[in-house]
């Protein structure tokens, strides 16, 4: 999985989100660093979606919205790969200290 | 602005694949908008730089889908797929296929070796530091009709002190006798000023370079070697530093060996000596020497030549007292500097040689590339029906395109690799000295670079070929399945394409074949001027004597003696004789003559003539004919009168219609000679520089043995010439163990049999010229391939319609006239075109066509006519075939 498919699934974590709204909060929780242009990041949903980890779901009635918005949510498959990915980086946190190559800050 | 941002943005997401539906497509440009409304407040660059990746992260999107989300299968499989289609459609044709990889491989192999000796010799800097700030100092006389005078001493000092050169140095080469290490060996070397070290930049491996003190009179004997000369004659001996050499019987201390990538102005030069100059030289005549300086920064060649100009200009006061100014010399002979950038000077004219081959081998290239374009364009006029079914059945347009592509591009990469192992054999044999005696051949190697180059080159044909055979076959797809596919093939524009490129092909290889014929030409003339010697069964060698032991004239010459007299014992030579410069071997000394009871300034005016000094068997041996009076007899060693021999130049020039013979000259400046020489025989002309010499070079040849002049340098180094009943080579050997029997320390240099000079001296225009011929002769076939190919897919494509029009009784003739009568419009363009071109491009080939005017009516009406016979011929073979066949059988199909 690659650094943003990971950003974009942790962005919809909290509920659906519309495409822009995940590429803003991928930028503001990256710093910065990661700023997927819009065509990069529509090309990751499109890939996850394809895989079933997100899937489209109807925008929400009360909000006032762009007709044209297209919302996200995250499939039980895509929890799921949300927490194997976030257990394999885990382990290569815990790797890395015990190699003494790398030091948390507590 | 912002409605721009959106259109664009909108516009290109239609491109988008099925697989993304309007939900999608307006999803996209919403969060485009809202991204762009939020990049409103940057300023300008920031909202460019933007939009510029938004578009290319759009690109990326579209491109991704339409081959992993749509086909839901990855690139690489498609192009795996698509590879192993092509290239069993390849098996299918095996002669076809062959015919194409071999056409392939010649076109990019000699593309290859023309571009690798291309960017060796002429695209790449010299090999020293800043090259481009390196300049050549030279000077012309244009009244003395002198192009290349060289440097001397005096101006070289005055130079030395213009601020647009930063350094300068002073050098000539010359051959010495080294002894000690191994046998006594001549070996060539270069006479320097120790500031050519900074001048260059040399690299020294060990040790050091000369001091500026080491180039003062005086200062003791020291030697640099050459990397090549310590790893051969020393063995890399790593106690060489300190060690003595015996260089022509004087000790010399070795102070340092230079780098391995250390590039010394002669090539050839085995180590180097400091040259020591008086200082504050009083002479500005005697160019006997050459010089290269370094550009002050930022200073151009123009700037340099002017300050030289100013310096040459103030000569009669910077060298007061100069006996040679009262005569006038410099100021009649208008000397001026002619510096030229150091890369000029060392490739000289080899630039237009190799840029003409290149163009050469190029033409080739396009002529195969466009009979490959064809050839698929054909095949996939014949798959059209197969195209529009996968089409039908929803195959991408893309994939279908690789799918086309894939078959050229697998020929052109196949064919590449062969034209590698060409290239690199051809490189080979180029650097174990084959024909050109080109600057750096040499050096010139198949590097990754290149071949990377020559493989994505061929690549980008075969990409190319195929996507003009896919254009065609994705156009018309309904009317194809409509009708089926026979007549449908018959669109006006497809044919126009095709005799255009046909035109092109007919063009290129009219002007490569009158471009060979040219040089053809030229060699042949060279080979058939007659030089004014007879070079066959004649052996040249040279032999330097040692200054340590020769200190005298008198030893010098009695040395000689007894060698001609022991060379002329030796079995199967006769008539062994000497001279100071062989023709053909580099200028010798020139200069300005007095004659006797004529005045100096009109004398002067007529220029320099060509001094050579020769033994009085030369004549005879060089078999160059006496017109009138006589040459040289061994009496005129002991006669008091000083005899002197003029060839027919000299005569026409200076004399006109008078008898020259009895009349008394001198030449001016030369040191050895004083007092007036009578003029004795007029013999023939004979070559100096090189074999082609429109209006032959004046020469003046006196004695060079005799009791006449002491200390003169000419007898130290000698060439001489003896005739032989068998091949020269053979007696060399023998000619070695005469030289050792008189003097042991002696070495014999550069034996060489007379005709192989001659030859050399031919070799650039005949090596070009095969070249040449090799490649108009492909390009011609190539370009007959390509016209048949052409008039038989037309006459196939349309032998419907043909044998419709013969059923109805139309007559044999006229259908082939129909049929071929457009390529033959085409041709006849082309070839019109082809002889435009050369005529245009004919200033290019005038330094190598000799003998005969680049535009040669005669020579272009005959390519012409050659090319359009053969594209006839090509033209009609198929269009006869198809008039003979049986129309109804030809309808039933």
């Amino acid at each position: 999985m690659t650094e943003l498919a990971l950003h974009v699934l942790l962005a919809i974590g909290d509920g659906a989100a519309h495409g822009y709204a995940i590429g803003k909060d991928v930028e503001d929780r990256s710093g910065g660093r990661l700023d997927p242009t819009t065509g990069a990041l529509y090309q990751v949903l499109k890939r996850l979606q394809h895989d079933q980890l997100i899937k489209p779901v109807a925008a929400p009635v009360d909000a006032q919205v762009d007709p044209r918005r297209k919302y996200f949510a995250l499939t039980e498959a895509g929890r799921g790969a949300v927490a194997a990915e976030i257990t394999r980086l885990h382990d290569v946190v815990q790797l890395a200290e015990r190699r003494r190559l790398f030091t948390p800050v507590r | 602005m912002t409605d721009f941002r959106r259109s664009w943005f909108a516009r290109a997401v239609r491109l988008l694949p099925g697989s993304f539906d309007n939900d999608d497509r307006s999803a996209l440009v919403e969060m485009f908008d809202a991204r762009a409304a939020g990049a409103r407040d940057r300023n300008a660059a920031a909202r460019v730089w933007f939009i510029v990746r938004e578009a290319v992260g759009l690109i990326g999107l579209i491109m991704l889908a339409h081959f992993t989300l749509h086909r839901r299968m990855r690139l690489a499989d498609h192009a795996r797929r698509e590879i192993r289609h092509a290239t069993r459609r390849l098996r299918r044709t095996p002669l076809l296929s062959a015919s194409a990889v071999a056409m392939m491989a010649l076109s990019i192999g000699g593309a290859t070796v023309a571009f690798a000796l291309l960017n060796r010799i002429v695209l790449s800097p010299l090999p020293y530091f800043e090259s481009d700030r390196l300049i050549y100092l030279d000077h012309d006389a244009p009244a003395a009709g002198v192009t290349s005078l060289g440097l001397s001493i005096g101006l070289f000092q005055q130079y030395q002190t213009l601020p647009s050169l930063e350094s300068a140095a002073l050098y000539y080469s010359g051959v010495q006798t080294m002894t000690g290490r191994g046998d006594a060996a001549q070996l060539p070397f270069l006479h320097t000023t120790p500031s050519l070290g900074a001048v260059l930049r040399l690299p020294v491996a060990q040790g050091r370079w000369f001091t500026e003190a080491e180039g003062q009179i005086g200062a003791a004997d020291v030697v640099v070697l050459t990397d090549t000369l310590w790893r051969g004659r020393f063995n890399a001996d790593a106690a060489v530093l300190g060690s003595i050499v015996q260089l022509d019987g004087r000790p010399h201390a070795v102070v340092g060996v230079l780098g391995r990538d250390a590039a010394l102005p002669h090539a050839a030069a085995e180590f180097v000596l400091p040259l020591r100059l008086p200082p504050n030289y009083r002479r500005a005549a005697g160019f006997n020497y050459e010089g290269i300086a370094r550009l002050a920064a930022g200073v151009s060649l123009e700037i340099a030549r002017r300050q030289q100009d100013a310096v040459i200009a103030e000569i009669p006061n910077r060298f007061a007292g100069d006996p040679e100014l009262s005569q006038g010399l410099l100021a009649e002979f208008r000397i001026r500097s002619t510096a030229k950038l150091l890369k000029d000077h060392v490739l000289g004219t080899a630039p237009r040689t190799l840029w003409l081959i290149f163009a050469a081998t190029a033409i080739v290239l396009a002529i195969a590339a466009a009979n490959l374009a064809t050839l698929f364009v054909v095949r996939a006029d014949g798959r059209r029906a197969e195209a529009a079914l996968r089409r039908a059945l929803g195959a991408h347009p893309l994939v279908d395109a690789i799918g086309a592509a894939a078959e050229p591009a697998l020929v052109c990469a196949t064919g590449a690799a062969l034209g590698l192992l060409i290239a690199g054999a051809g490189l080979r044999a180029l650097r174990n000295g084959g024909g050109l005696d080109l600057p750096l051949q040499a050096d010139t190697r198949l590097t990754v670079l290149i071949a990377g180059l020559a493989m994505a080159t061929a690549i980008v044909i075969g990409v190319a070929a195929g996507l003009a055979g896919w254009r065609r076959g994705s156009r018309d797809l309904v009317p194809m399945l409509d009708a089926g596919t026979r007549l449908a093939g018959n669109s006006l524009g497809r044919g126009r394409l095709r005799q255009l490129v046909t035109g092109v092909q007919v063009a290129l290889a009219t002007l490569l074949l009158i471009a060979a014929s040219l040089l053809i030409q030229s060699a042949r003339h060279l080979r058939q001027t007659d030089p004014g010697f007879h070079a066959a069964n004649t052996l040249t060698f040279r032999v330097a004597l040692p200054r340590g032991s020769y200190r005298t004239r008198a030893s010098a010459e009695a040395f000689h003696q007894r060698l001609l007299e022991a060379v002329d014992g030796v079995p199967g030579t006769s008539l062994a004789s000497l001279t100071t410069t062989l023709p053909l071997d580099g200028e010798g000394i020139g200069n300005p003559v007095e004659i006797s009871g004529r005045p100096t300034a009109v004398v002067n005016a007529l220029g320099i003539v060509r001094l050579r000094r020769v033994s009085d068997g030369y004549f005879r041996a060089m078999k160059i004919p006496v017109r009138r009076g006589r040459t040289f007899e061994p009496s005129d060693a002991t006669n008091v009168l000083q005899a002197a021999v003029i060839n027919e130049a000299m005569a026409a020039r200076y004399f006109g219609g008078d008898d020259p013979i009895g009349r008394q000259l001198r030449p001016a400046n030369a040191s050895d000679v004083d007092g007036w020489l009578t003029i004795v025989g007029l013999v023939g002309n004979n070559v100096t520089y090189g074999l082609y010499e429109p209006v032959p070079i004046p020469q003046l040849f006196v004695p060079l043995l005799g009791p006449v002049r002491t200390d003169v340098p000419a007898v130290f180094t000698a060439t001489y010439v003896v005739n032989t009943s068998i091949d020269p080579m053979l007696a060399v050997n023998d000619v070695r163990r005469a030289v050792a029997s008189i003097d042991p320390s002696v070495a014999v240099a550069r034996p060489e049999a007379l005709s192989s000079l001659v030859e050399r001296a031919q070799a650039r225009v005949r090596t070009s010229a095969a070249i040449l011929a090799l490649t108009a002769v492909t390009a011609v076939v190539l370009g007959l391939i390509g016209v048949y190919a052409v008039v038989a897919h037309t006459v196939t494509e349309r032998s419907a319609e043909i044998s419709v029009r013969m059923a109805f009784g139309a007559d044999a003739g006229r259908v082939v006239l129909a049929v071929a009568g457009r390529s033959g419009f085409a041709i006849l363009g082309g070839c019109a075109l082809g002889v435009v071109a050369a005529a245009g491009l004919s200033t290019a080939l005038t330094t190598m066509v000799v003998g005969i005017s680049a535009t040669d009516a005669l020579t272009y009406g005959l390519s012409a006519t050659a090319v359009i016979t053969l594209c006839l011929l090509a033209c009609w073979v198929p269009a006869r075939r198809v008039a003979r066949l049986d129309p109804a059988s030809v309808l039933r199909r």
